[in-house]
């Protein structure tokens, strides 16, 4: 009954396909005028794609954590800053300080900065014999060297800049541009960039900050788009000339791909969806995995021109390898597919539209490509198939000879040794296993940088000298005025002085205390929150009457919002939460909550948006890889006759799923946005392998070979094809080794070992467990070879032209 | 919040109307001439008692101040200024003091109950931009003085809520000026500045101050009640609200650091 189903699917499949084909063969020229207007369609649509890279643009607008920083900013002005750091030594002479003052304005005067703090402009409240007064720090310019050693003193020795503004090694001063919430961020930083080469004079000036990284990402984004893709071209293009040797069957199979490139693009500017340094690599992940459709279908073109019938031969050949390269395509499709439920936005994206991408290569290698065959068949005529006879002519070199005798060695080896293919595995498995243990999870924005790059070196120079370039925010509400309040915060301002990996805190606590002090001539009992709320108000009241200290930075308008900012080390991720964030956290849970006059409290800030990111990764990664592998099982379990033996098929997955964060584990590959993909697309390419020798082992079998002469005939003839087709696959994704993003180049590396593992596995391990799941069923039930005989005669005529052009 | 600066500019308002009669200039005056008329009625010239409510609103956030302002004004550029904070509760009773004279700094107190005693405020203060606000002192105390810094050209005449003005452009003459340009919008029929527009580099416009709610009050004199400052590039802005205003002469004890400590 079940096969009977399966027959009934399958003709109605053959139907669909001659149907297409016949369409395709009808109205030639007119798939081919559609599939040109689309294209230029597309092409225009794909000139309104946007770059944005920012790290915040990662996660949806609901998630809690932006919802948390957009609130933040809405009250005080973006959290975005650009840090500047400068050699004190350079700085701290009277060009130095005079230079800095001009950069300190010059940024100032761009829009979107919304404020600067700079060793320049800082001022300072001082208690004087009549009141206070709010003083500018750097109040004349040093006219010499004696003078700017005197200012760089005092500024060493106030606690609002040493630590702040000056290194804790009093080698680098620091300027801090906080941006206005809601501005392209990128091209802010850029701007300030501009502003100090045009200023700095000598000085060597080194930015960071998350505007800065996002803008080098820009950079490096576009730098890869244009280096890859000629890569990947060239690529394809030698795969197409060794399989086929002509013109056209290089550039036909080339121009499906790249055509459906456009598309995507084109799609991209029309939904608005930006390039990110993720999408990148979308060009090279569609020509690598997208290019196999056209190439199936010129293959079969070629050889069925080759039997010397030339008309219809484009018919003929989607006729015969349609079903297959849908079958691919459709499993590709779903394991790149299976990423657009990911919670992390830029994932979902880059999943969703490389499916698209790879849906759409597979629609124009169905459609638009046997059109063009079709056209040319009839313009061109004798003189196309000539070349074509000619192309397809030299298929059976001596290569192609010495690779089938080292197959069937292999596969005669699996047949004798099957323990050892078992061992192996096992021993794989061990190794893996052991891999997975190690496995970290890294979402760092820096660590998209080179270390040797002046991204990632001025990062981390900032980060060393100055405890961090990110900060965490505690946003407190309620009756901030209240010395309950402000004591409360004092406290736990305290203790993130004390702990680990943080650096300076400050906010509103600071100000009433340096007001206190004045107002009692710096006398260190004073050094503390008044008694009552209105001495709070006054003493804020008298401090803003006497000028700007940038209380707006610390306190909402209506003063019932307060925040600590809290300098920290940038590095801290999901991979050590447990040490700094979870600090934060019970440091606020010990000094905040549960404090009457506070009613609520936040705790955000990007260190904490990268933590959630680590953990989405994860989280993501496992949903994807779990839906791609039960879409194709069911795919597979579907199109290759119900069996349950087809089901085997996932072994060599499973292996090579394991294998993949095996080798991550080991070589230090952390788990990041980019190498999260790689499981599942892993499933959805690397599953064609098992499909082949799947659908030609059991077509031996209906052959009425014996088991382990269909594993032989399965390994020695489907074998090759398997092996060029994941090498093919592998060098593609090779080509991103080029990148200048290190999670790109690991990309393309876990690729390409998945690739050679689900390809050797499929030679391996399963005609193995094939074989063992055979002689088994043999062995309980006897007539069963018969039964299977009779069960795949009907389809077997679809299957053997189905198996060897699937390369 | 804002304090100093707005007060100093709603009794600029109150004084404007309430106590200087319109100046006749109807017939096709000269730039120099509608100036001179705004000049001529002094900004912040005259004498008198007011209460105000200032608010100053910044996207969700909203702060109210109330504030009786005294104020007297020798007409020879001797000013000053006794400002009590009646709301909100924690400010109460909190005074502030300036005296403005020729040739000499400004001197500001403010008087802090909770703390019994007054402080005084450097007059480096004035330059400085103060919270909420986004208006520095000095541009609120705009008087004849400031003016003439400032070369004035007419444009063509516009309606600022449907009352016909000139329009005075004024250009820095010196380099001192935070503004490239400045635009007073004069109603025609009293010489009451109704806009003031504040543009900085490139002609961008920073800063809007209009006088609305203009009514007569019981003399029959128009006066402006309600005075807002946009700022453009911050997006705040305040509202000064004008609640009561007396005339009557304002003894000079009031202006005295006894009365402040009162």
């Amino acid at each position: 009954m079940r096969q009977t189903d399966g027959n009934a699917a399958r003709e109605m499949e053959l139907k669909c396909v001659r149907s297409l084909s016949r369409f395709v063969q009808k109205h030639s020229v007119a798939v081919i005028v559609m599939t040109i207007l689309l294209t230029v369609l597309a092409a225009l649509s794909a000139t309104r794609i946007t770059v944005s890279t920012a790290v915040r643009d990662f996660f949806p607008s609901t998630d809690p954590e932006i919802v948390a920083l957009d609130h933040i900013d809405e009250i005080f002005g973006g959290s975005e800053y650009v840090l500047i750091a400068a050699e004190a030594d350079d700085v701290f002479t009277p060009e130095g300080l005079q230079a800095l003052q001009d950069i300190t304005q010059g940024i100032e005067d761009i829009d979107g900065v919304h404020s600067v703090r700079s060793v320049t402009n800082m001022v300072e409240v001082q208690g004087t014999p009549w009141g206070l007064e709010v003083v500018d720090l750097l109040a004349e310019m040093p006219t010499d060297q004696g003078e700017a050693d005197a200012v760089r003193r005092r500024m060493e020795e106030n606690p609002q800049i040493a630590g702040v503004l000056l290194s804790d090694s009093g080698r680098y001063t620091l300027a801090l541009a906080q941006l206005d919430q809601g501005v392209d961020a990128g091209a802010v930083s850029g701007q300030i960039r501009a502003v100090i080469d045009q200023r700095r004079g000598d000085i060597a000036f080194h930015l960071s900050g998350s505007p800065c990284l996002s803008k080098a990402a820009e950079e490096y984004l576009r730098d890869d788009l244009f280096k890859l893709f000629p890569f990947a071209v060239a690529v394809i293009v030698i795969v197409l000339a060794l399989s086929f040797r002509t013109i056209s069957g290089v550039l036909l199979p080339l121009v499906t791909v790249l055509l459906s490139i456009v598309w995507t693009l084109g799609l991209m500017g029309a939904i608005g969806v930006p390039l990110t340094q993720m999408s990148a690599v979308l060009p090279v992940v569609l020509l690598s995995s997208g290019s196999a459709y056209g190439l199936h279908m010129m293959h079969r073109y070629y050889e069925e021109n080759g039997n010397g019938n030339g008309n219809g031969s484009a018919g003929r050949a989607l006729e015969s390898v349609g079903i297959a390269i849908i079958l691919a395509g459709v499993t590709t499709v779903a394991g790149f597919g299976s990423n657009v439920f990911s919670s992390m936005r830029r994932m979902r994206e880059f999943g969703g539209l490389t499916a698209i991408g790879v849906g759409f290569a597979l629609v124009i290698a169905l459609t638009f490509l046997p059109a063009v065959l079709t056209v040319l068949d009839r313009r061109l005529g004798s003189k196309h198939s000539r070349i074509a006879r000619v192309g397809s002519a030299p298929r059976g070199n001596n290569m192609a000879q010495g690779s089938r005798r080292f197959l069937e060695r292999v596969g005669n080896y699996v047949l004798r040794k099957p323990i050892v293919v078992v061992i192996a595995t096992l021993a794989l498995i061990a190794w893996s296993a052991g891999g997975l243990s190690r496995l970290k999870v890294d979402t760092d924005f820096a660590t998209f940088f080179d270390e040797s790059s002046v991204a990632r070196r001025d990062f981390d120079l900032i980060r060393t000298e100055f405890g961090g370039v990110d900060t965490i925010q505690v946003l407190v509400e309620g009756d901030i005025l209240d010395p309950v309040t402000l004591n409360a915060m004092d406290r736990a301002q305290q203790d993130f002085q004390k702990g680990s990996g943080f650096g300076k805190a400050f906010s509103i606590v600071d100000v009433v205390k340096q007001v206190s002090l004045a107002l009692h001539e710096d006398d260190p009992a004073w050094d503390r929150i008044p008694e009552s709320r209105e001495e709070v108000a006054q003493y804020l009241l008298l401090v803003s009457m006497s000028g700007d200290v940038g209380i707006d930075q610390m306190l909402s308008l209506d003063e019932t919002q307060a925040r600590i900012q809290v300098m920290v080390d940038s590095t801290v991720n999901a991979s050590n939460a447990g040490g700094t964030l979870e600090q934060a956290r019970s440091i606020v849970a010990r000094n905040l909550e549960d404090v009457d006059a506070i009613d609520r409290v936040y705790l955000t800030g990007l260190p904490f948006l990268s933590e959630s990111m680590g953990r989405q990764i994860m989280a993501s990664q496992m949903k994807s890889l779990l839906l791609a592998g039960i879409a194709v099982a069911v795919i597979v379990y579907f199109t290759l006759g119900r069996s349950l033996t087809s089901t085997l098929c996932m072994g060599p997955i499973a292996l090579t799923i394991l294998a993949n964060f095996g080798v991550m584990g080991w070589a230090g590959i952390p788990v990041n946005l980019v190498t999260a993909l790689v499981s599942s697309i892993a499933v959805g390419i690397g599953i064609d392998y098992s499909i082949h020798i799947y659908s030609r082992f059991s077509e031996g079998l209906a052959n009425g070979l014996a088991p382990d002469e269909a594993t032989h005939d399965t390994i020695s003839n489907t074998g090759i094809a398997v092996a060029l087709n994941a090498l093919s696959v592998a060098a593609g994704f090779m080509v991103m080794l080029a990148s200048r993003f290190p999670p790109v180049r690991q990309f393309g590396t876990l690729i390409a070992v998945t690739m050679a593992v689900s390809a050797a596995g499929a030679l391996s391990l399963l005609p193995v467990t094939l074989l063992a799941a055979s002689n088994w069923k043999l062995a309980r039930a006897p007539g069963a070879k018969e039964q299977r005989v009779r069960g795949h005669q009907a389809t077997q005529e679809t299957r053997q032209r189905a198996r060897g052009e699937r390369v | 919040m804002g304090a100093v600066a707005v007060t100093a500019m709603c009794v600029a308002a109150v004084v404007l109307v309430a106590f200087a009669p319109a100046p006749s200039v109807h017939a096709a005056p000269t730039a120099q001439q509608v100036l001179d008329s705004v000049e001529g009625t002094g900004l912040l010239s005259g004498s008198g008692r007011a209460v105000i409510e200032m608010t100053v609103e910044k996207g969700k956030q909203k702060k109210m101040h109330r504030l009786e302002v005294f104020r007297v004004d020798d007409g020879k550029g001797t000013s000053k200024q006794m400002v009590e904070f009646q709301a909100p509760a924690d400010v109460k009773g909190t005074k502030f003091l300036s005296i403005t004279q020729p040739d000499a700094e400004d001197q500001m107190w403010l008087y802090l109950p909770a703390v019994g005693r007054e402080r005084r405020i450097a007059g480096s203060a004035v330059q400085g931009q103060f919270m909420g606000t986004d208006f520095t002192f000095e541009e609120i105390s705009m008087n004849e003085n400031t003016w003439k810094a400032y070369t004035p050209a007419l444009a063509a005449d516009q309606k600022v809520d449907g009352k016909l003005c000139y329009v005075v452009k004024l250009t820095p003459k010196g380099s001192g000026s935070s503004y490239t340009s400045v635009a007073l919008y004069v109603w025609q029929d009293t010489s009451i500045p109704l806009r003031i527009e504040f543009f900085g580099k490139g002609s961008k416009l920073q800063k809007v101050m209009t006088f609305s709610d203009i009514k007569r009050t019981a003399k029959g004199v128009l006066q402006p009640n309600i005075i807002v400052l946009e700022n453009a590039s911050s997006g705040s802005v305040t509202t000064v609200k004008i609640i009561e205003t007396d005339e009557r002469p304002i003894s000079d004890d009031v202006f005295s650091l006894r009365y402040l400590r009162k």
